[in-house]
């Protein structure tokens, strides 16, 4: 039996590089797919075995920062709005893709020019939880498929923290995060031919 | 009918990529004028020793050696070769070893995930890179898998190295149909780079000039794309009528 190799450890302290990953045999996708229903039966636990955790407060910005919340919240109101998306939204989302691809981490708070704001502190799973909502919007939005490529790698460093890392809402997020990712995938499974 | 390419020079790495390389320049009859070779150990090869690719235009297949590397081929051509100092093409003992080098033209077989600094942009040689992706649309790292995901095509563009990511001038781009069940990280990519190669090359064994394209769209940056859509992009070139259904298919809808 194959077992999905991006779990069981924690991907955002050591992160997966995805070089030459073999992943051809169909055996592989059966894991993802198992991998994924696995962690979703674990989030619906989280959430039935969690009372009364309040989210996270919201950060606050310095003068002249602004919270990766704000950002990713204003990024996901782009690509659920009608028309063209703009080109500075794009920068945006594009800049923070690179960071996570690169570093695999972000910050709380960044400046106009999404540099690391002095101070920040590192984001947490719900600012991931959010990045990967956005990450998913830009792909359904745009038909890109670089934003479900690392949408994929976030789903899979958030489905890899211990279940008590995450409050119950954030639980709930992310069983939902981890199905707008399946309908995204199963478009490519269409488009292979199945 | 054998060219000789007086100014061109190539640098290998221990890689199939360069090994396709040399074997494809030798079949095409294009002889540099000197190979420089990266240190590093090469990596046996276990499969058939020898794999046949049919690529457009081909009257017959080229047929790819996986197992005899770069530097054997260059010792049987009888090219001039040396060894370069240091693996890092940016590395102080490397450039200098290229600036005392003749060619102005340097094909780039090196090391992947390597971007030029400006020292070694400084020296005037021109860096004749084939990138895994048609660029502008497919920059960056893996862009050929997106590229099949998206075209069922594989991309590949010659361009001239500058310091960033496959930003460099086009001098010419082409997608190859893949040849079901042929590896495409170990043959595909490297004897379809290699085939944009030669053609080049060709061009200017041919002509005295490189050839030049054009595309002013902005493009595409990507990055190391995930197993999951590397599998898709694999099957959608691969998939056969035998292959087992995937969750998801229409089947599943």
């Amino acid at each position: 039996m194959t077992v999905y190799p991006y779990m069981g450890r924690d991907l955002f302290a050591a992160p997966e590089t995805y070089e030459f990953a073999p992943c051809e045999p169909v055996s592989f996708f059966e894991a993802w797919c198992d991998a994924r229903e696995d962690a979703v039966r674990l989030f619906a636990e989280r959430e039935r075995a969690t009372v009364n955790t309040s989210d996270r407060a919201a950060d606050s910005a310095p003068l002249g920062a602004r919270t990766l919340d704000d950002i990713l919240e204003s990024l996901l109101k782009a690509a659920a709005a009608g028309g063209p998306l703009a080109p500075a939204d794009k920068r945006t989302v594009d800049s923070l893709l690179q960071k996570f691809e690169i570093f695999r981490r972000l910050f709380t708070h960044y400046d106009g020019a999404m540099r690391k704001w002095d101070g920040a502190a590192l984001a947490g799973p719900d600012h991931y939880i959010l990045l990967a909502e956005v990450l998913g919007a830009w792909c359904a939005k745009t038909g890109n498929p670089k934003y479900l490529s690392t949408m994929l790698k976030a789903v899979d460093a958030l489905c890899a923290l211990p279940a008590e890392s995450l409050s119950a809402s954030a639980a709930t997020r992310l069983a939902a995060v981890v199905e707008q990712e399946r309908r995204l995938v199963d478009h490519w499974v269409r488009v292979a031919g199945e | 009918m054998t060219a000789s390419l007086d100014d061109v020079g190539v640098i290998l790495a221990p890689t199939m990529r360069s090994r396709a390389y040399m074997q494809m320049m030798e079949a095409r009859g294009l002889r540099v004028s000197q190979a420089f070779l990266i240190p590093g150990a090469d990596r046996p090869w276990n499969g058939p020793a020898e794999i046949a690719v049919l690529l457009p235009n081909g009257a017959t297949p080229f047929v790819l050696r996986p197992g005899e590397y770069a530097r054997e081929t260059v010792e049987r051509m009888n090219l001039p070769a040396r060894s370069l100092p240091h693996a890092d093409i940016n590395h102080p003992s490397t450039i200098a070893a290229l600036e005392r080098s003749g060619p102005r033209v340097l094909v780039y077989s090196g090391l992947p995930k390597v971007l030029l600094r400006p020292p070694v942009l400084a020296t005037g040689i021109r860096f004749l890179h084939v990138h895994g992706g048609y660029v502008p649309h497919y920059r960056g790292a893996t862009a050929f898998y997106f590229g099949l995901l998206t075209e069922g095509k594989l991309g590949q563009s010659a361009i001239w190295l500058d310091a960033g990511v496959d930003t460099g001038p086009l001098l010419m781009r082409r997608w190859y149909d893949v040849t079901p069940g042929l590896s495409v990280d170990q043959v595909l990519d490297p004897v379809t780079r290699a085939d944009l190669l030669a053609t080049v090359l060709r061009h200017f064994a041919d002509t005295g000039h490189f050839p030049a394209a054009e595309d002013s769209a902005e493009g595409e940056k990507f990055f190391i794309i995930h197993p999951v859509l590397k599998h898709l992009a694999l099957r959608r070139v691969t998939r056969s009528a035998a292959s087992p259904p995937l969750r998801g298919g229409a089947q599943h809808v």
